[in-house]
């Protein structure tokens, strides 16, 4: 008697009723969808977050090979020569070798510029000639730097009107470089990193070529 | 599974996930601040830059904090404050500029007086390798050397209230003069 009471008493408490079923399913059901959103929105800014990182890396390095091209050049070889609010997309220098028997060593004419496609930053070497030689530096130019629209005036408040995505603009001695990158992320979002660096010439003096 | 096994199993997982999650925060934040730092060493570098843009005689006038001195008249240099893109200054920064240029120069007029300002080369500053003969006299006094220095020690620091804190960043250099000349 006893133990078909206990057995009768278990198999009464055993189970769930579908309400109870229906109901954590439901509760399971909301959960999962803010996890997912939470998820996905995370998922997004770390893509987000890691082009713009990769992104600026790159500018770094693009500007820093600018920087250093232009830090042994002499002044009075650099072409066009213009000042704010005008800027160039290119730049052309010499630089400075150095000196023999009292004669300025010149090294041949140099370049850096957009192509055609104004998206691809260039270093050339004997530019417009049968011997140049052409390096790409990056591909990831934004049309026009950051904030910057095609309409005659300075919309991004740096001085420059309508300046493109590589910009130069000189002022004495020293040549302003200013390089906007531009990446889209999978979800199709447009990814921006814009850098500005002053550069000042090194070589000042000297009979120019 | 028994309580006693539950009570047991929650907190080393909770530990575990603290721990992962501190890792994460820590590398979240470390990438923002090395992010900072290369806004304000940009800053820096773009500043020393400018400062050599100038001929070296005039780096003194067109970069301290004394107006009066200024070469095109009072408040037309650009002064010993400059902007740093993308950093937000201290609240109590001058001018709200996060960035300063640090020359040695010091101020020898008698309390309550207006400011005189002298550059010397007596001043007591390591970072700047000072005391230092500035105008290649192989002396150094404590004279006023604002109008003959060769050699300009400068530092430039800027102050930032970054996401995670107060932050500072100091950068030297030393200007001098380029000649062609022997």
């Amino acid at each position: 008697m006893n133990r078909s009471m206990r057995l009768t008493r278990h198999l009464t408490r055993a189970g769930y009723s579908l309400i109870e079923v229906l109901l954590a399913v439901a509760l399971l059901g909301v959960l999962a969808y803010q996890v997912f959103t939470v998820i996905s929105v995370a998922s997004r800014s770390t893509t987000t977050d890691t082009t713009g990182m990769v992104l600026e890396d790159h500018a770094l390095t693009v500007m820093q090979s600018i920087a250093n091209a232009i830090m042994g050049t002499n002044r009075d070889t650099l072409e066009p020569a213009l000042g704010a609010p005008l800027s160039s997309d290119d730049i052309n220098y010499r630089i400075q070798l150095g000196i023999e028997d009292g004669e300025v060593i010149w090294e041949d004419p140099e370049r850096i510029a957009l192509d055609d496609s104004d998206s691809r930053v260039f270093w050339s070497q004997n530019p417009d000639t049968d011997e140049e030689r052409r390096v790409f530096w990056t591909s990831l130019v934004a049309p026009f730097l950051e904030g910057e629209l095609l309409n005659g005036v300075d919309d991004n408040g740096n001085g420059l009107v309508d300046e493109k995505g590589l910009s130069f603009s000189i002022d004495r001695k020293a040549v302003t470089v200013r390089l906007t990158l531009e990446e889209r992320t999978r979800e199709g979002e447009i990814v921006t990193r814009t850098l500005e660096r002053t550069v000042t010439c090194r070589n000042p003096q000297g009979e120019t070529p | 599974m028994t309580l006693l096994e539950l009570a047991f199993a929650m907190p080393i997982l909770l530990v575990a996930i603290s721990l992962f999650s501190s890792a994460l925060v820590a590398m979240f934040e470390q990438r923002e601040i090395s992010r900072e730092r290369f806004l304000a060493s940009e800053a820096v570098r773009s500043e020393f830059e400018r400062m050599r843009n100038e001929e070296i005689g005039d780096v003194y006038a067109l970069f301290n904090e004394d107006p009066e001195d200024d070469l095109l008249g009072p408040g037309t240099a650009p002064g010993s404050r400059f902007d740093v893109f993308g950093l937000d200054p201290l609240a109590d920064a001058p001018d709200g500029l996060a960035g300063e240029v640090l020359l040695p120069y010091v101020n020898v007029a008698e309390p309550g007086m207006p400011p005189v300002w002298e550059l010397r080369e007596d001043m007591e500053w390591e970072s700047l390798g000072m005391p230092r003969d500035l105008n290649r006299d192989n002396v150094v006094d404590a004279v006023d050397h604002s109008e003959d220095y060769v050699l300009l020690p400068v530092e430039a620091r800027v102050e930032w209230v970054g996401r995670f804190g107060r932050k500072e960043l100091r950068m030297y250099t030393l200007l001098t003069g380029y000649s062609m000349d022997p």
